[in-house]
């Protein structure tokens, strides 16, 4: 059984020029042990697809349809008839059972808080057994697991005593509080510099194999995926466009989109300066966004019929799925 | 050999921190004696983490800040001290690309006007229709369409934006563009539009970049030679290729072990080199060379000396490992 298994997942926000579609008919699944990786541009939906299943999405966003699978419970907010109900149990889920890591490790912590209140706020919440001392000795034993050196002391500092990297350690350190089984990290390594991101990159390839938790990745640099995903779902449009495991993304990439992705990018490893192809044109608005292939728009092979219906899901191997009609035995020989 | 379009010696630009009351004044070493020359037609990267001066650098070369010490070259002319007809002619021949392409636009203003304005300052078209003319033609060379001329900064994405910044730096047929992090604000199938432009405009145009980025495998790609920069010091200069293939020093090394690989198979048998700790504050950097404190080569020498920029072949390296 998946961990966590996303079915047709659609969110709306409401604006006032219209409803924007960000995330349409997503499925996902997500097995025990492993690190899926989303990869998308901004405004492709992948951290409003992970919102959704946290319960975090702003005032004017609602899942419209789809099921949550957590654990054998579907945590959709469709599945509630009680919004307090709901908001109750996402409240024992959040945390416990899933955790969120942040992008930006410079606003995520309250800057007058000492770093010890913020570390074992979840760990009290989540264990009432627990009196504060022993709360105390696991944050200093988490922070020690992350990489701080000497933990006793810096527990008592305040964030602004932490640089850009340590302050996004504390974070993955408060995400781990309560052992929870699935790890959401929507771009950790983002807003840091280049040297800190190796840092933190291998400090969750180590902790994936300590912890017992699936991880999913958020991010837009293929370069971080490929060193750390065994999956990816490529989204854009506020759809998911392509799935396989690393290897087939990155050797075997069948929708255009990935391949136009693959090939505007520079690898450093490459001796021969070759062209970059840049996709033309830029991404849709997802404002009263049409039914069709997102990027039919953009496609070099783009026929008819892309702009009229969103194709179905054409698998190459267990783990390999792409959504595009070029796979569609009618389209045979086109694109190639 | 040619001579450099712009050369840049023991360039310094330090900034006063206002101190307390009772405590001392101190000054942030933000750039530290760089030394660099630039080519004609030649793409020059400048790379290293944030803090490390680059942007600093860039902006002393188009005197938005003006050095502590030091000189910036331009043409074979000293530009730190120059004013009034001379600085307008400078200013005509150096441009800047900036990063954000929503904050460097004004909102209030048409892209006709944007791309019109250098032109309007420095007087170079006698009539208005002349000058609405090559604002057509600089939106054409940008890939944007001419009438997109009245339309408003918001109505264009942030690519596009880059784009009419782009087309306002070409209006005045520049020598030499500072491009400061013109695509970490961009979507990655956008990056590589606003890159392919570039090259394309500097074939066409023979213009020289100073290419300023973080994202090393961008300027790997668009650079002729790199420089490495760490907290205000260059610590490496050489062929990008070179740079890239056998860096020399050990901050170089660490860098480019660093940087991701989009390519499974290799990034699992990659070794990293994990730099431990921080960047030193560069208000009190370490003694001797700066990234001792780091460094896993560090001697006793490393603290009390500070490392001259030696030759190995065509490169430059200020480490005492290659002495």
């Amino acid at each position: 059984m998946s961990m966590l298994e996303i079915k047709n997942l659609s969110t709306e926000f409401t604006t006032d020029n219209g409803i924007v579609r960000a995330v349409r008919d997503v499925s996902l699944h997500l097995e025990k042990g492993e690190v899926l990786g989303i990869v998308g541009e901004s405004g492709s939906g992948k951290s409003q697809t992970m919102f959704s299943t946290m319960g975090l999405l702003s005032a004017n966003g609602k899942v419209v349809n789809g099921e949550i699978w957590l654990n054998g419970k579907n945590i959709s907010p469709l599945a509630f008839k009680d919004p307090r109900e709901y908001e109750k149990t996402m409240d024992s889920i959040r945390g416990n059972d899933m955790a969120m890591i942040f992008q930006d490790p410079m606003t995520f912590l309250n800057p007058v808080l000492r770093i010890e209140t913020q570390l074992i706020e979840p760990i009290l919440n989540h264990h009432p057994d627990m009196d504060k001392k022993e709360a105390i000795a696991k944050a200093i034993e988490l922070m020690r697991k992350v990489g701080i050196p000497s933990p006793e002391n810096r527990i008592r500092q305040y964030p602004f005593q932490f640089s850009g990297g340590m302050r996004q350690r504390i974070i993955i350190a408060i995400a781990l509080a309560c052992d929870p089984k699935v790890i959401i990290a929507d771009e950790p390594t983002t807003a840091l510099d280049v040297t800190i991101q190796a840092q933190v990159l291998e400090l969750i390839n180590n902790l994936k194999d300590e912890i017992d938790s699936s991880i999913i990745m958020i991010t837009h640099d293929l370069g971080v995926v490929a060193s750390i995903c065994d999956r990816i779902a490529i989204m854009y449009g506020g759809k998911i466009v392509e799935t396989g495991t690393t290897d087939e993304i990155f050797y075997e990439p069948k929708h255009p989109y990935t391949k136009g992705l693959l090939s505007c990018i520079s690898n450093p490893e490459e001796t021969e300066r070759k062209e970059l192809h840049p996709i033309p044109g830029s991404p849709p608005d997802l404002l009263n966004i049409e039914e069709g292939c997102p990027f039919a728009d953009r496609c070099e092979n783009a026929m008819k019929v892309c702009k009229l219906k969103m194709p179905e899901c054409t698998t190459f191997s267990d783990t390999h799925g792409c959504s595009c009609w070029l796979q569609h035995p009618m389209a045979k020989g086109k694109g190639e | 050999m040619s001579n450099p379009i712009l050369k840049v010696t023991d360039l310094k630009v330090h900034f006063p921190v206002a101190g307390g009351v009772f405590s001392k004044k101190q000054v942030v070493k933000a750039v530290d004696g760089l030394n660099f020359e630039i080519m004609p037609g030649e793409t020059f990267g400048l790379v290293g983490e944030s803090g490390c001066g680059k942007s600093t650098t860039g902006r002393a070369i188009v005197k938005i800040y003006n050095p502590t010490e030091g000189k910036v070259e331009f043409n074979g002319e000293d530009i730190t001290k120059i004013k009034g007809k001379e600085l307008s002619q400078f200013r005509k021949n150096v441009q800047m690309i900036f990063q954000d392409p929503y904050a460097s636009l004004n909102p209030r203003m048409t892209v006709g006007e944007i791309i019109r304005e250098p032109m309007d300052i420095h007087n170079i078209y006698s009539t208005k229709k002349e000058r609405e003319n090559r604002v057509r033609e600089l939106l054409e060379i940008v890939g944007l369409k001419p009438d997109h001329i009245r339309r408003y900064p918001h109505e264009f994405s942030g690519g596009q934006r880059q784009r009419i910044g782009i087309a306002r730096t070409l209006a005045l047929n520049p020598k030499f563009i500072v491009c400061d992090e013109p695509i970490s604000a961009l979507d990655v199938s956008i990056q590589a539009q606003v890159i392919n432009l570039l090259e394309n405009i500097q074939k066409k145009m023979d213009i020289s970049y100073l290419f300023i980025a973080h994202d090393l495998s961008m300027v790997k790609h668009i650079s002729d030679r790199i420089g490495v920069m760490y907290l205000g010091n260059m610590v490496e200069i050489g062929e990008a290729d070179d740079v890239y293939n056998s860096p020399l020093h050990p901050y170089t090394q660490a860098l480019l072990s660093a940087v991701p690989i989009p390519d499974p198979k290799v990034a699992r048998q990659k070794k990293r080199i994990v730099l431990e700790g921080e960047l030193p504050s560069p208000i009190d950097p370490p003694s001797g060379c700066v990234f001792r404190t780091r460094c896993p080569n560090a001697t006793e020498r490393c603290a009390k000396e500070k490392p001259k920029a030696v030759k190995v072949g065509n490169r430059s390296v200020a480490c005492f490992l290659y002495e």
